[in-house]
């Protein structure tokens, strides 16, 4: 029971740092190697509004409150990068991902400036556990599950059910036939590309709380992202959460095994291994 | 010399070429014309290798090709231009024919392979041979890419041709052409197929393929509708029928 | 638009050749003027200039390889693990080795990576070099974990700690594999290679085998990564997994990007500039990588063709005026 709520605890925080770029792969084709460290600004924005704002009105609100924050910083380096940067290189995906690249290690010097090299970390504002059987799991890891749970749903009906998920599926699927069916491509891929870097915002302030706050913390984070994405398969979010899973029951099992120390070299190998049999990913689409 | 026998390929539930045979004699121009959706990019994807048929096969000079990939069956000799056409637009006319040319090479990893400076050679030759040939020689230093977009065509058949084919698969080569420039392509198709070359073509326009080949094929719904000289092929009422629905047949009978 | 001067031509490889000659005659000005400091500078500078050249030999068949600096790890441990006890080989012998096992595990590699294009590429090869760097931290018996091997040894005609006959060394290999790629690059299967990374469909069609010609230019590109890994260990006297990080990684590509990849002198120039940069701002070094995360940015946004697109333009430029005078 208790590895069954660790697995689901650990997909969930894989979601969160996979879900935005999933969305962004999937629609623009586009890495944007920078969605790290919007997560890494997420989590910053979280850090200040407790800080700032909590003894006012308490933690629990502030920390609410700091997904909005998230989410307007992030969406607002969006839509910056979206206009500088995705317009003029639409056509080259390898340029633009070199292009993020060098923006992620600029703005996680630019963190390290201003909040300093040394990790902070956030007590969580929903503190205690729940029991369930003999298995306990911290309120706060639930929080973030159902959250992230809830982004995906929510993501998942915007896609599907409505008029502007409509153009974006479109635009995923046939960039040119998208055009003559009068979609705008370039107000689609803007939204979605504000959409994944407010995702990746947003999970960064929920995942606040869970392990520490360091500028350095979106590297990490990305590096799980893409192995779940390339295994996932491009272009499918419904293929990132499998893989998440996938790897949530994976490492969950490895760490209760004590093989811990190879968590990163097994990720990378089964990626590999993936990528050889399946170079489009599991429920990936064929170029 | 290149023969398909009950060619046939689905995808998922769309039957896009249908039990299609078909058979080019050596040293002719023959044509595959059918109205649009009909299936004549699949066979000749199917043909040059980019697909695998679902049933069926296709044979160059009676040995088994289908399966072979794009690579392999270049190398064999039969080599193909694409409908939207494709040229190493950074290199100048004679690098990309050239190209072509050390593609074409059949050796395997030879040791003067890897020696520089290969400008000189039995490759540049052929290069320029192909470029005279296709009335390229006035642009020989310019950048390819910069070309109009009907002598951008006309490079990509000298690059197919620098890779000595001995059967060329050419995809729409007179699509979106001037008069002028369709009168010149088809006239230098018909001196390829002078010196020898096999030609089987893909094409749209009904009148420079009554003109241009020897034999014509006509396909629809992934079928074969009739297969003749192009004089047998203008009479043929189901041909008229495919291309023009019944009632335009009947109009233009009546 | 005239293409300026031809891939291929002689005079681009003997200008090429002459670029690796003037580098080569510049560092060595340096170093014999220069401080201890700066001859430590100049030789890791010139390891990177191996580094960059080996590199770009595997761009030229259009990816952009993110292990090349794991492999460049691989080279490095081989020189480690085979210059001392048991195996005591000789160490100039060991920077051949790790050459060579650079290269067999980059083959064996080049079967789940090469079979990916464009982004998925370079993200299996971010893969392929996170994997080979873990195997260099757990593997710890061989590679004794995150501390790494020490005590590594100059080849024995190199006396110990003489930075300048070291930089002799380094400077030669540079030469003779600069010499190389040029040679390769100038080649049929060089052009061949160039082909498949301009367009690979169209060349496909041609006759060429493109899984074929992209191993041979990776395998080819990582055998010299794994020399100048063997040779920076040598020079460190250790090798720890920390040696080939992602900073290091960004490094070379930054130093392409800007620099540029079309010919050889290209991603030289472009390393030049960046090395400049981070001394520039020794003091401060926590600000190297937003300088250089800026110049990549500006690079992709508006010299997209590099330091190498400034040269030709400003030779067009003088090549016009002189037409007009």
């Amino acid at each position: 029971m208790q590895i069954a709520l660790n697995i689901l605890s650990l997909t969930s925080f894989y979601m969160c740092f996979a879900l935005g770029l999933a969305l962004v792969f999937g629609v623009m084709r586009v890495i944007n190697f920078a969605h790290g460290e919007f997560y890494m600004l997420g989590a910053y924005s979280a850090f200040l509004c407790v800080s700032l704002i909590g003894p006012t009105t308490g933690a629990l609100t502030a920390y609410i409150m700091s997904f909005a924050a998230a989410a307007i910083v992030t969406g607002l380096l969006g839509v910056l990068l979206y206009l500088v940067v995705v317009r003029k290189l639409m056509d080259k995906p390898l340029t633009i991902f070199i292009a993020t690249l060098a923006l992620s290690y600029m703005l996680q010097v630019v963190v390290v400036e201003l909040f300093g090299p040394v990790g902070r970390s956030l007590p969580s504002p929903i503190p205690g556990i729940v029991r369930i059987g003999d298995a306990i799991l911290p309120w706060s890891r639930v929080f973030v599950i159902v959250a992230i749970s809830t982004l995906s749903v929510g993501l998942w009906f915007l896609l599907m059910r409505s008029d502007v998920g409509r153009r974006v599926r479109a635009v995923a699927q046939n960039p040119t036939g998208a055009v003559l069916q009068g979609v705008s491509v370039t107000r689609v891929g803007m939204m979605t590309l504000v959409a994944g870097s407010m995702i990746a915002g947003v999970s960064g302030a929920i995942m606040a709380p869970i392990g520490g706050i360091t500028p350095f913390m979106g590297a990490a984070a990305l590096w799980k992202a893409f192995i779940i994405i390339i295994v996932g398969g491009i272009g499918s979010i419904w293929g990132a959460v499998a893989a998440a899973f996938l790897f949530g029951t994976i490492d969950t099992f490895m760490t209760v095994a004590g093989a811990g120390r190879y968590l990163a070299l097994t990720n990378a190998v089964i990626m590999l291994g993936v990528l050889s049999v399946m170079p489009s990913g599991l429920f990936g689409e064929k170029e | 010399m290149l023969e398909a026998k009950g060619l046939s390929r689905s995808f998922g539930k769309l039957v896009a070429v249908d039990g299609l045979d078909l058979s080019v004699g050596r040293g002719t121009i023959h044509g595959l014309i059918g109205p649009n959706g009909s299936g004549k990019s699949t066979t000749m994807n199917l043909i040059s290798g980019s697909l695998k048929p679902s049933a069926g096969q296709v044979s160059l000079n009676d040995c088994r090709i289908d399966g072979k990939s794009q690579d392999a069956l270049a190398r064999d000799g039969l080599i193909r231009t694409f409908q939207l056409t494709r040229v190493f637009a950074e290199l100048t006319v004679f690098e990309a024919v050239r190209l072509g040319a050390l593609a074409g090479d059949r050796g395997r990893l030879n040791w003067r392979a890897v020696l520089p400076f290969p400008k000189r050679g039995p490759s540049a030759d052929r290069a320029m041979q192909a470029i005279e040939k296709m009335g390229l020689g006035d642009v020989v230093n310019q950048v390819a890419g910069s070309l109009p977009g009907g002598r951008q065509r006309v490079l990509s058949i000298a690059t197919a041709l620098a890779a000595s084919p001995q059967c060329l698969l050419l995809d729409e080569p007179l699509a979106g052409l001037t008069a002028t420039e369709k009168a010149d392509v088809a006239t230098r198709i018909e001196l390829l197929r002078d010196e020898g070359i096999t030609i089987l073509l893909v094409e749209h326009d009904m009148k420079s393929v009554m003109r241009l080949c020897d034999r014509v094929t006509v396909i629809n719904f992934g079928q074969r509708v009739a297969d003749g000289s192009p004089a047998e092929i203008g009479r043929n009422e189901a041909v008229i029928k495919a291309y023009l629905g019944e009632k335009g047949a009947r109009h233009a009978a009546g | 638009m005239q293409l300026f001067a031809k891939l291929d031509s002689p005079r681009t490889v003997v200008l090429d050749l002459v670029t690796v000659l003037v580098v080569i005659a510049g560092v060595s000005v340096l170093a014999a003027v220069g401080s201890s400091y700066l001859q430590g500078a100049l030789v890791i500078f010139s390891i990177n200039a191996v580094l960059v050249i080996s590199y770009r030999t595997i761009t030229t068949m259009g990816g952009w390889s993110f292990a090349h600096v794991a492999i460049m790890g691989v080279g490095g441990y081989a020189v480690a693990v085979l210059s001392k006890p048991p195996m005591d080989i000789p160490v100039a012998v060991t920077f051949a080795l790790g050459g060579l096992a650079a290269g067999l595990v980059s083959a064996l590699l080049a079967y789940p990576v090469l079979r990916t294009r464009q982004y998925y590429f370079f993200l299996s090869t971010f893969a392929a070099g996170e994997a080979l760097r873990q195997c260099f931290i757990q593997f710890r018996q061989l590679t004794g974990g995150t501390s790494g091997i020490a005590f590594i040894e100059y080849p024995a005609f190199v006396q110990t700690g003489d930075t300048l006959q070291f930089l002799a060394l380094v400077l030669a290999v540079f030469f003779l594999l600069g010499l190389f790629y040029l040679m390769f690059d100038a080649s049929e299967t060089g052009m061949k290679i160039r082909a498949v990374g301009l367009d690979e469909t169209l060349s496909q069609s041609l006759g060429m085998n493109p899984w074929r010609l992209r191993a041979l230019s990776f395998v080819l590109g990582s055998v010299g990564a794994g020399v100048a890994g063997g040779l920076l260990v040598s020079y460190n006297g250790i090798v720890a997994p920390a040696d080939f990080s992602p900073e290091l990684m960004f490094k070379i590509v930054a130093a392409c990007i800007v620099g540029g990849t079309r010919r050889l002198y290209g991603p030289i120039l472009g390393l030049t500039f960046l090395t400049i940069v981070e001394e520039a701002f020794r003091g401060v070094p926590e600000y190297v990588p937003l300088v250089w995360g800026g110049l990549v940015l500006a690079a992709t946004l508006y010299v997209p063709n590099g330091l190498e697109g400034l040269v030709d333009r400003l030779r067009a430029s003088l090549v016009r005026r002189r037409r007009h005078a």
